[in-house]
């Protein structure tokens, strides 16, 4: 399976991410994770409201490794699971920028939405 | 292996088999994760799970027809609809398939 010749690609052209997709890698931004730790930290940050099962996860998990999104780290034990072995995975420095521009593209409909009175302002 | 993951590895088929091989272990630990952290919620963890797999196998399947068509693989919306329950209904008969078959060696196992 050939990942993407990501240099030639700009992040805007990967947008816009699905919930989900943008979701997993908002998760990775700040280390690598196992697909448990990944649906965890995504269903406490949406206060429940995004529970990724394994079929959603693992194929925005494929489509994101086969784009160069997201790397695998190998495998290995988390402590705090018990001894079977997980794979890890890690965003790649394209994956943060594109994370950074769907998160940019999000900010500026937040803005629209506020000038038309449909959000209240940002608090000072 | 409990019998509700025995279940899921058979809902599982409904997936392509190149993904399975690929995906089929975490896949497996990730419902048996759930499953652990849903407690007595059998009912709604059952419904997700079955949700999950109906969502995301047509779509699987989907991307690798395209992948193998090349480029010129353009359908129209509905006769996507049309495939993807095709794809639907030929998992479900390999897992009634699979089901079929152990239950049919289980009788001549055990008599």
């Amino acid at each position: 399976m050939g990942k993407a010749t990501v240099k030639a690609r700009a992040p805007e052209a990967e947008l816009p991410l699905t919930p989900p997709t943008f979701q997993i890698l908002l998760t990775l931004a700040d280390g690598e994770r196992h697909g448990y730790a990944i649906m965890k930290e995504v269903a406490d940050r949406t206060d429940g409201g995004m529970h990724l099962g394994p079929g959603t996860l693992y194929g925005s998990l494929k489509r994101l490794l086969e784009g160069g999104l997201v790397d695998e780290v190998g495998e290995r034990a988390d402590p705090e699971l018990g001894d079977e072995r997980r794979r890890f995975y890690r965003i790649t420095p394209f994956g943060i920028a594109v994370t950074r521009a769907e998160a940019q593209r999000m900010d500026a409909a937040v803005r629209a939405a506020r000038k038309k009175k449909l959000l209240a302002p940002r608090p000072a | 292996m409990s019998p509700a993951e025995r279940a899921y590895r058979l809902m599982l088929r409904l997936f392509p088999a190149e993904f399975r091989a690929e995906y089929g272990r975490e896949m497996a630990q990730l419902f048996n994760d759930r499953r652990r952290d849903a407690g007595a919620h059998r009912v709604q963890f059952w419904a997700a799970m079955i949700v999950d797999t109906a969502r995301s196998a047509p779509a699987l399947r989907l991307g690798k027809w395209r992948a193998q068509a090349g480029g010129n693989f353009h359908l129209e919306g509905r006769t996507m609809k049309t495939m993807a329950i095709l794809a639907i209904l030929i998992g479900t008969l390999e897992v009634v398939n699979s089901a079929a078959e152990a239950w049919v060696g289980g009788l001549v196992l055990h008599g």
